[in-house]
């Protein structure tokens, strides 16, 4: 049996869990911890070790999707979740540019940590005030080979399009 | 679709190289306290800006800049026109030129963004497809240049950050601190970062602590070391870290065989 | 008036470390891995030993819960130069002590379990 990585970061509040939830086929085992510190009540919850999800390829092959937790204290299990990944998704909350740097921080840490393919996705689209993944791109000084993809991550389909995005990536730098 | 948002996370600079960039038309207000700024692009340059509703007018514009004085606007007719309409008048009454008009029309829309560049908190909103009012003359302006410019003038931010780019250095005293620590007058926050120097603490962290923003504690820090009161030394990592990784091993190399299996799964899903 | 948590929390703490003289180093951390109170040496990252904790109880649970072990009582590290054991307060927060090689781990965990139980108490009397 084979097992491939592919992780999902991002900030806090980004939407990792459900990106993760949404497409899982187990129940994500998910390290969620209700927040004690109420300078970041914008949620009620949050990761603080990892997210866990798996999709059976097939019977010599098993996809496990990793979601790092969000804040910045929880950084070493970032390097730990990267280690071996075929790909890493970096989702970024789409109406909330004051995360941007941040996702750009972490996208630059995960670029060190490992050479792997990723992809950047724009998640919440579905809400209003929603900044367009091409401004977006350009906000966070995305290289222009590398594709960002809106997302709804609680919509099944927009999350299987942004793991399918990853994939094309990886599949270009993949041996035959 | 509209973009908002607060230049504390998304400076100026970021949104025109934005709009610049992606070639946009629309409109950004930005909001500082009780100041009002309204930006116009025309397809990624910059058409127009008023500040606080100030100087819309051609006319108090013309006069500001000393284009025309008081006695010769005292002829001019007292009804309020369009700006395109003042400036035929202008120039069919022979008191100014063409040239001069889109000269100083330049000018004020230059200066006037150079000034937003100070604004570092204070909303944003940009609403795409939305032009400048009809009667207005605009000047289209590279993006690029106000950029260029608008940053060099920030000035004093920029270089304390060109001076201390690295807040996660720590600070120690200098080794020969008498000569100078003599006569030192300090201020209740600088005595605090003087208080906890530590070469365990980064500069951030003791700017956290005293809950001061980058700026004011580059300015403190920057002080400290021209007094040559402490000196910048790299941040001793305490214990209970693990070790540098060791060099990365290259990832096997991934076969696509593996790569269409995922993706015919997923796309089955 | 009566004393802040942090401070009742910290007393604990250092009565703990002065019964137990094994034990090197002690905070309680919130499960979402905030520091709540700590004493611990000046060389150690207060930060990184709370989302350290917070991350470790996390999988701790997650392990004991789904390999049908029940609640999470006790998570126990061994290295070569002493140990980290963290042992859950309630719902709400863990505490975590380092101890040394040489420590008598049967006092250390009595210490320990008598120091949780206390701590459990000061932390609901918000």
């Amino acid at each position: 049996m084979q097992t491939v990585k592919i992780v999902v970061t991002g900030p806090f509040n980004a939407g990792k869990t459900a990106f993760i939830g949404a497409i899982s086929e187990i129940e994500v085992v998910s390290t969620e911890r209700r927040i004690t510190d109420h300078s970041e009540s914008t949620k009620e919850e949050t990761t603080v070790a990892m997210d866990f999800g798996r999709i059976t390829v097939d019977d010599g092959l098993v996809l496990y999707l990793f979601g790092t937790p969000g804040q910045r204290r929880f950084d070493f299990m970032w390097e730990i979740l990267s280690e071996g990944m075929l790909g890493f998704i970096v989702l970024v909350d789409s109406v909330a540019p004051e995360t941007f740097h941040e996702a750009k921080e972490i996208l630059d840490l995960f670029k060190n940590y490992s050479p792997a393919c990723y992809v950047v996705a724009a998640n919440k689209q579905d809400l209003e005030d929603a900044w367009p993944p091409g401004d977006l791109g350009i906000a966070l000084k995305i290289d222009s080979d590398v594709k960002v993809v809106p997302c709804v991550a609680r919509d099944k389909e927009s999350v299987k399009r942004v793991l399918l995005e990853l994939l094309y990536s990886i599949l270009e730098t993949a041996e035959e | 679709m509209a973009l908002r948002g607060n230049l504390r996370d998304f400076s100026l600079t970021q949104l025109l190289n934005l709009v610049s960039l992606a070639k946009k038309t629309g409109v950004l207000t930005l909001g500082e306290g009780s100041s009002q700024a309204t930006v116009y692009f025309r397809e990624g340059m910059l058409v127009h800006v008023s500040l606080d509703g100030k100087a819309s007018n051609l006319r108090n514009l013309l006069e500001r800049v000393g284009k025309i004085n008081e006695a010769q606007s005292r002829l001019l007719p007292r009804e309020a026109r369009s700006d395109k309409e003042w400036g035929l008048l202008l120039i069919n009454s022979g008191l100014i030129n063409r040239a001069d008009i889109i000269e100083a029309i330049r000018r004020h829309t230059l200066e006037t963004t150079y000034r937003l560049f100070t604004w570092t908190e204070g909303s944003f909103l940009f609403e795409p497809n939305v032009l400048p009012p009809d009667d207005k003359i605009t000047v289209p302006l590279h993006l690029e240049n106000v950029i260029l410019e608008g940053s060099r003038r920030v000035g004093e931010r920029k270089r304390l950050e060109k001076e201390l780019p690295d807040l996660g250095m720590a600070l120690r005293f200098t080794t020969q601190p008498e000569v100078r620590l003599k006569r030192i007058e300090l201020s209740p926050d600088e005595w605090r970062v003087v208080s906890s120097i530590d070469s365990s603490r980064s500069i951030q962290e003791i700017a956290q602590a005293h809950s001061l923003t980058d700026f004011q504690i580059r300015k403190i820090v920057y002080g400290l070391l021209s007094a040559g009161l402490v000196e910048l030394v790299p941040r001793v990592k305490p214990i209970s870290v693990a070790p540098p990784p060791e060099e990365r091993v290259a990832p096997a190399p991934i076969r696509k065989g593996i790569i269409l299996r995922l993706i015919d799964r997923i796309r089955r899903l | 008036m009566e004393k802040p948590r942090t401070q009742l929390m910290l007393e604990r703490l250092r009565a703990l470390q002065a019964t137990a003289p094994g034990i090197e180093a002690s905070a309680v951390v919130s499960v979402d891995g905030l520091i709540m109170a700590s004493a611990l040496p000046a060389e150690v990252e207060e930060d990184r030993v709370s989302a350290m904790s917070a991350a470790m109880l996390s999988i701790g649970e997650r392990i004991a819960g789904e390999l049908g072990r029940g609640t999470l009582q006790q998570v126990y590290i061994r290295g070569e130069n002493g140990y980290v054991i963290l042992s859950s307060i309630g719902e709400e927060a863990v505490l975590t002590v380092m101890a040394r090689a040489k420590a008598k781990l049967g006092l250390v965990f009595l210490d320990m379990s008598r120091a949780a139980r206390d701590l459990g108490a000061i932390l609901l009397k918000t």
